[in-house]
C-alpha cells in the first residue's frame, strides 16, 4: 500500500478550502494511505482547537484523524540526525542559519521511517532544501546581502539522510483527484471546478504560481477543446 | 550583542517619542531579518513591538483618546527600563519589561481598536511572513514569531511570495510523479 505523509501546510490548506472529503475520496479511491506525524496534529488540531476563530479547521482534520483514513503516527521518530544537518548547512557571520523546525524535520523523518511514496509539503522552503539547497543558498545570499555559506559535508550527509523523498503539493493532489473523479460529493467534476480550488489553495498558502495553474488548466482546457472537434 | 540590543531599544524608543512611524516600521523590518539569521526570539519580539507601535500611532482613533497619553508615556517608561536592565545584564528583566510591552498593545488595542483580531497579532503574521519570504521554513517562521500557522498561510496565500520565484518542478511535473502510485 501507497503511504503519503503529509505536513502541516498542506493538511491546513487543504482542509481550510474545505476539500477533504475530495482527499478521502482520492485516499480510499487509490488504496493510499496518508499518514500525519505527531507535531502536526499538534499544530493543526490539538493547538487551533483552544483558539475559537480556529476550531472548525480543526474539528474538520480532526474527524478525519478519528474516522481512520488520515492516521497519525504515534510512535516517536527520531529527528535528531535531519534536525542538525538540516540547521547546519547554512552559515552566516560563522553561525549556523536554523532554517527548518521540528515539526518539517518530523515530518521529512517520518517519510524515511516508513519509506513513504511522497511527502505533500505546501510551503516552499523545506522543498528548496531537499530539492534545489544551491537556490535556496543563493536566495539567502541575496535577501540578506551577505555572504552566505555552504558546509558541503553536511548538505551531502543530510541529502543522503533524505535519500530521495517525492514531493508533491497540495495542489498536485487535487489535481490528480480530479483527474480520478474523486471531487464528487463536494464539487462538480468540471475544469471551472478543478481551477477554483486550485486558485483556493494558492491563496490559502500552497506555494504554486499564478502563472503555473493558468498554464495547467489551459492545457487541460485546450486538450477538452480538441477531443469535442475531433468527435465533431 | 548586549550593545546591539540597547542599540535598537533606545532606537525603537525614542522614534515611538518622536511619532516617526518610517523608522519604527525599518527598525522592525531590520529587527526581524536579524532574528530570522540569529534564530533569536527576543529580537523578533522587539521587531514586532516596534512594527505594532508603528501601527498604533498610525490609527487616529487610538492617539485621539483621552487616555493614549498616558498609555504612551507607559510605553516609554518601559523601553527605558528595558534598555537599562539590559545595560545591567539583567536579561530576565529587561525581557519582563518586553512583555510588559507587549501586554500594553494588547490593553490598548483591545480597549481603543475596532477589530477582534489585534494589532500584535498582525504584526506577528506580517513579520512571520517576511522571515519566511526571507528564506525561513514555515514552522519556523511561526516559532520565531508566535504567530497561527493557519492565518500565516492565509496571509503568505495573499502575497507575490510564491509567484517571484519559478518553482523547480511545476504543476504538470510533480503531478507526474504521483502518476506511479495512483
Amino acid at each position: 500500500m501507497n503511504e503519503l505523509v503529509f505536513d502541516s501546510s498542506s493538511i491546513i490548506s487543504i482542509s481550510q478550502n474545505c476539500l477533504m472529503n475530495v482527499l478521502e475520496n482520492l485516499s480510499k479511491k487509490t488504496e493510499s494511505r496518508f499518514k500525519i506525524a505527531k507535531s502536526v496534529e499538534f499544530e493543526s488540531v490539538t493547538k487551533p482547537l483552544t483558539i475559537n476563530r480556529f476550531e472548525l479547521n480543526a474539528l474538520r482534520i480532526k474527524k478525519a484523524v478519528d474516522s481512520g483514513w488520515l492516521e497519525l503516527e504515534k510512535e516517536k521518530i527520531d529527528l535528531t540526525d535531519i534536525l542538525n544537518l538540516s540547521n547546519n548547512i547554512f552559515f552566516a557571520e560563522n553561525k549556523p542559519i536554523k532554517i527548518i523546525h521540528e515539526g518539517e524535520a518530523e515530518t521529512i523523518a517520518l517519510c524515511k521511517k516508513i519509506g513513504a511514496f511522497a511527502m505533500v509539503i505546501d510551503e516552499r522552503t523545506t522543498r528548496m532544501l531537499i530539492e534545489e539547497p544551491e537556490n535556496l543558498a543563493k536566495k539567502l545570499r541575496f535577501n540578506y546581502r551577505k555572504k552566505i555559506k555552504t558546509n558541503k559535508n553536511n548538505l551531502r550527509d543530510f541529502s543522503s539522510a533524505v535519500g530521495k523523498i517525492r514531493i508533491v503539493r497540495s495542489a498536485e493532489l487535487i489535481a490528480k483527484a480530479f483527474e480520478l473523479n474523486c471531487f464528487e460529493g463536494e464539487l462538480e467534476s468540471s475544469l471551472k471546478a478543478l481551477e477554483a480550488a486550485l486558485y483556493a489553495l494558492k491563496f490559502n498558502g500552497c506555494a504554486i504560481s499564478l502563472e503555473e495553474i493558468k498554464e495547467y488548466v489551459g492545457a487541460l482546457n485546450a486538450d477538452n477543446s480538441g477531443r469535442k472537434k475531433a468527435f465533431q | 550583542m548586549i550593545s546591539d540590543l540597547v542599540e535598537s531599544t533606545n532606537k525603537i524608543r525614542t522614534a515611538f517619542e518622536r511619532n516617526d512611524l518610517v523608522k519604527l516600521r525599518q527598525l522592525s523590518n531590520n529587527l526581524i531579518e536579524e532574528a530570522a539569521l540569529k534564530s533569536d526570539k527576543v529580537l523578533a519580539q522587539l521587531s514586532l513591538i516596534s512594527y505594532s507601535l508603528q501601527k498604533i500611532l498610525s490609527k487616529p482613533h487610538i492617539v485621539e483618546a483621552g487616555k493614549w497619553n498616558k498609555i504612551k508615556l507607559t510605553i516609554i517608561s518601559c523601553l527605558q527600563k528595558a534598555s537599562m536592565h539590559l545595560k545591567k545584564r539583567n536579561f530576565n528583566e529587561f525581557e519582563k519589561e518586553l512583555d510588559n510591552i507587549s501586554d500594553k498593545v494588547f490593553e490598548v488595542d483591545s480597549s481603543l481598536g475596532n477589530y477582534v483580531a489585534n494589532v500584535y497579532e498582525k504584526a506577528r503574521i506580517k513579520q512571520a511572513s517576511r522571515a519566511y519570504a526571507f528564506g525561513l521554513s514555515l514552522r519556523q517562521s511561526v516559532s520565531l514569531t508566535d504567530a497561527n500557522e493557519k492565518d500565516l498561510l492565509s496571509y503568505i496565500g495573499g502575497t507575490k511570495i510564491h509567484d517571484r520565484e519559478k518553482e523547480f518542478k511545476g504543476l504538470k511535473e510533480r503531478k507526474k510523479l504521483l502518476d506511479g502510485i495512483f
